[in-house]
């Protein structure tokens, strides 16, 4: 089954949902597995080691990428992530990594962080992408480890990049979409998909009017509408991580943004309940359902939420997410990767090798096929041995769409301010609180107070 | 055979010995047991350990702009507090957790109370059924505020699938904005903190009731007092402890309010249920400002003092504890 878990923008919340669900399993795990303790087992890779040399180090994860399918969250991958630490355990038999399981997604982030600065962090983690500008200061190069960093698409080295230093292997992506429902468009519209904002007002009111569902909604989260501020150009920090989007051309994208919104619910084509929608399972079964026509999704919205509860999937096909002017193109995209905080000697060296093996493309290529994600490397998709062509419906779309994905910035800022500022501008324009003015206005000064420094928005 | 001491040993085990021969060290335990201190102590430790020493490094940590995600740290002093105050954030969640905690107490008060007459009714009169009001009430009480914030949201969906909305169509009115209305969220955060509190108001009053003498009442009625009177006279003067108490408790948990609202509304829609509890956890854990949420804590410590010490002028019940 696939998950939605890759580019959530509350870090991952369905995968939240099933680790706090089986959090006793994760502590028994925890337990019983955590270092690998007494493992005197001679295979090459259990659920908590992988490798039997000497050189040892302990690599935090999630039951998620367990290479035993009776322990893994995800079963269905667990057989890639097998083949994964077997290379590895076979190319490098001096090596051994301590799977140490984390039961909890913001512990586990918080923990990392708060070590990290102390200078106790594991030797390597997997980490959620968001996470990394937060730890890109602890972070350790993996260029001699990885080949061909060119491969990868350009948010991976807008955004795991620190100058030429690649500081995350980012082993599979997601991103969001529009998902249409062809039927009803083609009845209220020309057929065609909306691809600006225009469009989609007139296209979703109609169907509004027509059928009485909602036209378009969307979930309560900043990586669901940042692409309508991005595709426009806009950019929420400088190279220095200050915030800037409150600067004149930004502005100009931001405040249009936040009018489409209020459009949207002034129009009747999004109800105003959608700015307390944030649960993207709600949003695709509501769809499924009937209750809405058209919405933003991640990837695998369809399999998880539209083929499973539609009597007629068919009816519904994706498309670039709407944007101000036709010739703009974004989409948000996340993802996990693999980081390596042990700085030098063999462990960092050991650490390394077991993070780059991640990226490598018939890895990569063989683990999102079984986990129903998207590869980070372009050359990924086009070798069908490695990465089938049938992994997703729309599996061509969505290569073209990565080639536009834009990742969150690499700035603390982001974490700390601009993420929850955007949700709750957002939040207030839709459930019509406030003017799109006075809800940027109030955002742009709580982001400035919260950035740690002088911020004058140049306008 | 036994070993003769060396002098030293021997000198100091003979003064011992006298000692215990004098009862000096039978004196001295008893002494100190006798004492009130060596009975506060486990609690005075317990209290320094786990309450004081938190309390002071949260005010010492507001001085600071430590964060989660930075190993630096260094005393920014009274900086914190100046944005906190200076936030329109901050004046808002003040507003919501006041409107939020007096709803609550208005709410929890009076229900509580009526829910104890009803119960203490019907237990005097020897009806059936006030145990079994009395379990169902308290179910609410021991279910955590997170499970009860998630059932009242399902509850409220703002879609024929939500429960209450799904009743309010079949009797032919529009959907309810429970949530997404701002208005409306901060009631239904309110109704569904009263709806948890009231069972804990009901059992203090409950007890408070059966402490009521019954040779009151009856004097009251001999003098003609009616059932209105009777509450007025009777059951209120002796409530008054109870209500005290009663008042300064669910005071100081809506002030401390954070489960329930985190599950139900996170907050929003904007900020319009943001108490200062969800802030500050918001800002320790959200935006990684230990500092910041230092200050809030400190801010909202000072609050409930204040409240709470406006209380016991207000009540004046110093004769009564």
């Amino acid at each position: 089954m696939p998950t939605d878990v890759s580019n959530d923008e509350h870090h991952g919340r369905s995968r939240r949902t099933v680790l706090l669900a089986t959090g006793a399993i994760g502590t028994a795990a925890l337990a019983g597995c955590a270092g690998g303790g007494g493992d005197d087992d001679e295979r090459p890779v259990t659920h908590g080691r992988v490798g039997t040399g000497d050189v040892e180090f302990d690599h935090w994860t999630s039951a998620f990428y367990s290479p035993d399918e009776d322990e893994s969250l995800q079963p269905e991958a667990a057989s890639a992530m097998r083949a994964r630490f077997e290379e590895w355990a076979e190319e490098n038999p001096e090596y051994r990594a301590n799977l140490v399981y984390q039961a909890d997604l913001d512990q586990w982030e918080s923990q990392l962080v708060t070590r990290a600065s102390n200078g106790e962090a594991p030797a390597s983690s997997t980490l959620d992408s968001v996470w990394v500008p937060d730890n890109r200061e602890y972070l350790q190069p993996l260029n001699d480890y990885v080949d061909d960093i060119d491969d990868f698409f350009p948010f991976v080295r807008e955004t795991a990049m620190e100058g030429d230093d690649l500081l995350a292997a980012w082993f599979y992506t997601g991103l969001r979409c529009l998902y249409y429902r062809t039927d009803l468009v083609e009845e209220y519209g020309d057929g065609d998909p909306p691809r600006t904002w225009d469009d989609l007002l007139e296209v979703g009111g109609a169907i509004a009017d027509g059928e009485g569902v909602a036209g378009f909604t969307i979930q309560m989260s900043a990586l669901d509408t940042l692409p309508f501020f991005w595709g426009q150009g806009g950019e929420l920090v400088d190279d220095d991580g200050m915030p800037v989007l409150g600067d004149e051309d930004n502005y100009d994208a931001l405040l249009s943004t936040f009018e489409f919104f209020a459009d949207l619910v002034e129009a009747g084509v999004t109800p105003q309940r959608v700015g307390t929608l944030d649960d993207p399972a709600q949003v695709g079964e509501e769809a499924a359902n009937g209750q809405s026509a058209m919405f933003i999704g991640s990837n695998s919205r369809y399999q998880i939420s539209i083929e499973p509860n539609d009597d007629d999937p068919e009816r519904w096909d994706v498309a670039e997410i709407p944007m101000r002017e036709a010739d703009q193109f974004a989409t948000g995209v996340g993802g996990w990767t693999e980081g390596v905080y042990a700085e030098d000697g063999d462990v960092a060296e050991a650490a390394k090798s077991f993070a780059a093996k991640a990226v490598e493309p018939e890895t990569m290529g063989r683990y999102c096929e079984a986990g129903s994600q998207l590869p980070t490397r372009e050359s990924v998709f086009d070798d069908d041995e490695i990465y089938s062509s049938d992994t997703f419906r729309f599996q061509d779309q969505f290569r073209e769409f990565l080639r536009n994905g834009v990742a969150r910035p690499s700035a603390p800022i982001y974490s700390e301010a601009i993420a929850e500022e955007w949700v709750t501008a957002k939040e207030r324009v839709f459930t019509q609180q406030s003017s799109p003015e006075e809800a940027v206005g109030t955002m742009l000064d709580n982001i400035a107070d919260s950035y740690d420094g002088d911020v004058e928005y140049d306008d | 055979m036994t070993t003769e001491p060396p002098a030293a040993e021997r000198s100091l085990w003979a003064r011992l010995r006298r000692t215990v021969g004098d009862g000096t060290v039978a004196d001295f335990v008893d002494r100190g047991v006798s004492h009130p201190l060596f009975w506060l102590l486990p609690a005075l430790l317990f209290i320094g350990v786990f309450q004081l020493y938190p309390m002071v490094e949260v005010f010492r940590m507001s001085l600071t702009d430590t964060s989660l995600i930075s190993s630096q740290e260094s005393y920014v002093w009274l900086e914190n507090y100046r944005r906190l105050l200076g936030s329109e954030r901050f004046y808002s969640t003040l507003r919501v957790t006041a409107i939020y905690s007096v709803g609550s107490i208005v709410l929890q008060l009076g229900l509580g109370l009526g829910l104890a007459l009803a119960i203490d009714y019907g237990v005097r009169r020897g009806l059936r059924g006030p145990l079994l009001t009395r379990v169902v009430v308290l179910s609410a009480w021991v279910v955590p505020g997170i499970i009860i914030g998630l059932v009242w949201r399902i509850m409220l969906l703002e879609t024929d699938v939500g429960v209450v909305n799904n009743a309010l169509g079949r009797l032919g009115f529009e959907v309810v904005p429970f949530l997404s209305d701002a208005g409306m969220a901060v009631v239904s955060v309110i109704a569904a903190g009263a709806w948890r509190g009231t069972a804990f108001s009901m059992i203090m009053f409950y007890a408070g009731l059966k402490r009521v003498p019954e040779d009151l009442y009856r004097a009251a009625k001999v003098d003609g007092a009616g059932p209105v009177a009777r509450f007025r006279y009777v059951t209120l003067p002796q409530l008054k402890p109870v209500v005290f108490v009663v008042t300064i408790l669910v005071t100081i948990y809506s002030l401390n309010s954070f489960d329930l609202i985190f599950a139900l509304t996170n907050g929003g829609p904007g900020r319009a249920t943001e108490v200062i509890a969800l802030a500050m956890y918001k800002s320790a854990f959200e935006s990684y400002q230990m500092g910041m949420a230092a200050a809030t804590a400190v801010v909202l410590l000072v609050v409930t003092l204040t409240v709470t010490a406006v209380y016991f002028r207000v009540f004046d019940i110093s004769e009564e504890i």
